[in-house]
């Protein structure tokens, strides 16, 4: 059953969150055990997927125009963290195109900041 | 200078403030429909943008667990994998009011007639809920169809759902097509809306070349989705007409629309439904295939008094396959509306037109609706015609018969002669009157059979020529009073005097 994978993904991710790699290891190591007894080796690649949603929803793609300084990204993360809610993860590509700004992105939500937006507003009023 | 001064004041304007928007990914797209993952708290029915290579709408459908599933109302080529889509918070509607008359639009409500910018004030809502029952009214004026046998037999009321159904052959798109010209000289005319889904570009064309050349595109607004537009603008077509309609009818106006057909709008929503892996039911369609058609239908009403006393009458049409009335998508429709028009192709190919089986089709609600004058005479028509029906079966086993059995299949047969109808000739309500009052009264009875026609024409001739004062009494009364009733047969004896006959 497709819900019965998704339980266990929850379970799966609740338990290795905020935990160390050795412990994180010994926790999928005891999972797996628990899944051969239980006879449900079959949903592993289903659960698979569902932790990968899972840790999907936590990330974000931060969108530059060009390498800024560490500090300055900083800056960013933490004003942009208490609008995207559960993000603790940002993944950051560079896109020349944005001009300047930044983007951000998760699976909900887009924070648009660049100056490729503000243009093409800009041509949409005065066209 | 003043551009510049424009411009400067809309730059200074511009929001500069970055936007939290919230947003999907297509996951893909598939004859015009897409999945999109995100767009977590969009409702149904919102309208989405799809931001490709070219701006998109569509709109939400299937909110599923982690997906969204949505039509696309454009070209769906121009949309890629991974494409943002954007929520407007918009609930799908359509442009609707006085300056859609005389246009052809498409199921956005985009004109499609090249008679440029449609410059709209209201909007109305593609889906929405009919008026609630304390809201209607009981049906209780007419709507003429300009069909002899129709008005007589199985008459209309405004705010009354109608069905058309028939085979192919059949002429029920036609018949439609005629009760909009009808509406030309009607008092308190309707607006109609004609809905043409999954209709070959150049039937269209036709149609509204019909329309424009008899004058009804004055009061006539066309919604269109042809075969060459993809499913979702077939599935949405029916309902941006019912919105026009709305419009009127809660204006306290009166307004007609036509759904030609609903077959291929059941198809639409079947083709919809698959694509987006709803569960197949009953000859592959949805299980919400009932409420499709039931929630169209049902915003179609006669509103109370306190509303406007505006109506929306409804005359959906749908295909039979060999005449059979009990496949799945006819019966559901024959017992949602307010009774049928059968178009029987056994009575087509006898040459019987328009083709309407008097047995199989009812009007529920339209005989509350009819006029006095016409209650008075089609009374004795469906009695006698009956008559006659049980009698037409013997005819061809015995050969002899008594003298009021001959007497009796005789006036059937001129009654049924009469009720022949040429398509594009709608006959005003006053002259219907007129023509049914001789044949029942007896008129016609020694006339031969293949010259009821040119009688039935030299009435009409002599009464408009002669004696326009009658018409215009019984237009106006709707009542057939004593004094009337001598005026007309008196008129009816010269008219009729080269056949050499007399009435009963």
């Amino acid at each position: 059953m497709e819900n019965e994978a998704k339980i266990f993904g929850k379970a799966l991710a609740a338990a290795l969150e905020g935990k160390e790699e050795e412990r994180q290891k010994e926790i999928v190591r005891n999972f797996l055990q628990v899944a051969v007894a239980k006879k449900k080796e079959h949903l592993l690649p289903k659960i698979l997927k569902e932790m990968e949603a899972i840790s999907k929803e936590k990330e974000a793609v931060l969108i530059l125009a060009r390498d800024m300084g560490e500090e300055e990204v900083e800056a960013i993360k933490s004003r942009l963290k208490p609008e995207l809610g559960k993000v603790d993860k940002f993944k950051i590509q560079i896109d020349k195109s944005i001009i300047g700004g930044f983007k951000a992105k998760t699976n909900n939500v887009l924070i648009d900041s660049s100056i490729k937006t503000l243009i093409g507003s800009i041509r949409k009023k005065l066209v | 200078m003043e551009i510049l001064d424009y411009l400067k004041k809309e730059i200074e304007n511009l929001d500069f403030s970055s936007q939290k928007e919230e947003v999907g990914q297509v996951i893909e797209v598939k004859d015009g429909t897409a999945k999109i993952s995100g767009l977590l708290d969009v409702c149904s029915m919102e309208i989405i943008k799809f931001e490709g290579e070219e701006e998109t709408l569509g709109i939400a459908l299937s909110l599923e667990e982690s997906e969204v599933g949505a039509i696309i109302l454009g070209k769906d080529s121009k949309i890629k994998q991974g494409d943002i889509v954007k929520r407007t918070g918009k609930v799908a509607s359509v442009p609707v009011g006085e300056e859609m008359i005389g246009r052809v639009i498409d199921p956005l409500g985009r004109p499609l007639d090249g008679k440029g910018k449609i410059n709209f004030k209201d909007s109305g809502l593609i889906e929405k809920i009919g008026p609630s029952v304390i809201e209607r009214e009981p049906v209780d004026y007419p709507l003429h169809t300009g069909i002899k046998i129709v008005d007589s037999l199985i008459p209309i009321g405004r705010g009354q759902r109608e069905l058309l159904l028939g085979d192919r052959i059949s002429t029920k798109s036609s018949l439609a097509i005629d009760v909009i010209l009808n509406q030309k000289n009607e008092a308190k005319r309707p607006v109609c809306i004609y809905v043409a889904i999954g209709q070959k570009r150049s039937k269209l064309a036709r149609t509204i070349e019909i329309l424009e050349k008899n004058g009804a595109m004055e009061y006539t607004i066309v919604v269109a989705a042809t075969s060459s537009d993809p499913a979702p603008f077939w599935y949405l077509a029916p309902y941006c007409g019912a919105a026009q309609g709305e419009y009127f009818m809660n204006a306290g106006k009166d307004a007609l629309v036509i759904y030609d057909d609903l077959t291929k709008h059941a198809w639409a929503w079947r083709e919809v439904a698959l694509i987006l892996r709803r569960p197949p039911g009953r000859e592959a369609y949805p299980g919400d295939i009932f409420y499709l058609h039931s929630r169209l239908l049902e915003r179609a009403a006669r509103l109370s008094k306190e509303k406007g006393g505006g109506s929306l009458t409804a005359l959906p049409i749908i295909e039979t396959q060999g005449g059979d009335i009990t496949a799945y998508i006819p019966t559901n429709v024959i017992s949602i509306t307010d009774g049928q028009l059968f178009f029987d192709a056994g009575l087509y190919l006898k040459g019987q037109r328009p083709e309407v089986n008097v047995g199989l089709s009812v009007s529920r609600v339209g005989s509350a609706a009819q006029t006095k004058a016409m209650k008075k005479i089609s009374s004795t028509l469906k009695l006698e015609l009956a008559q006659f029906k049980e009698l037409e079966a013997f005819l061809e086993f015995a050969e002899e018969v008594d003298q009021e059995t001959k007497e009796k299949i005789q006036r059937g047969q001129r009654m049924m002669m009469l009720l022949r109808q040429e398509e594009r000739a709608p006959l005003p309500f006053e002259k219907e009157v007129l023509v049914i009052f001789a044949a029942v009264k007896g008129w016609l009875d020694k006339i031969e059979l293949s010259q009821v026609k040119q009688a039935e024409n030299d009435i009409i001739e002599y009464f408009e020529s002669i004696k326009p004062g009658v018409l215009k009494e019984i237009k106006e009364s709707r009542d057939i009073s004593t004094e009337l009733r001598s005026e007309l047969e008196k008129g009816l004896r010269e008219a009729l005097q080269k056949y050499e006959v007399k009435g009963n």
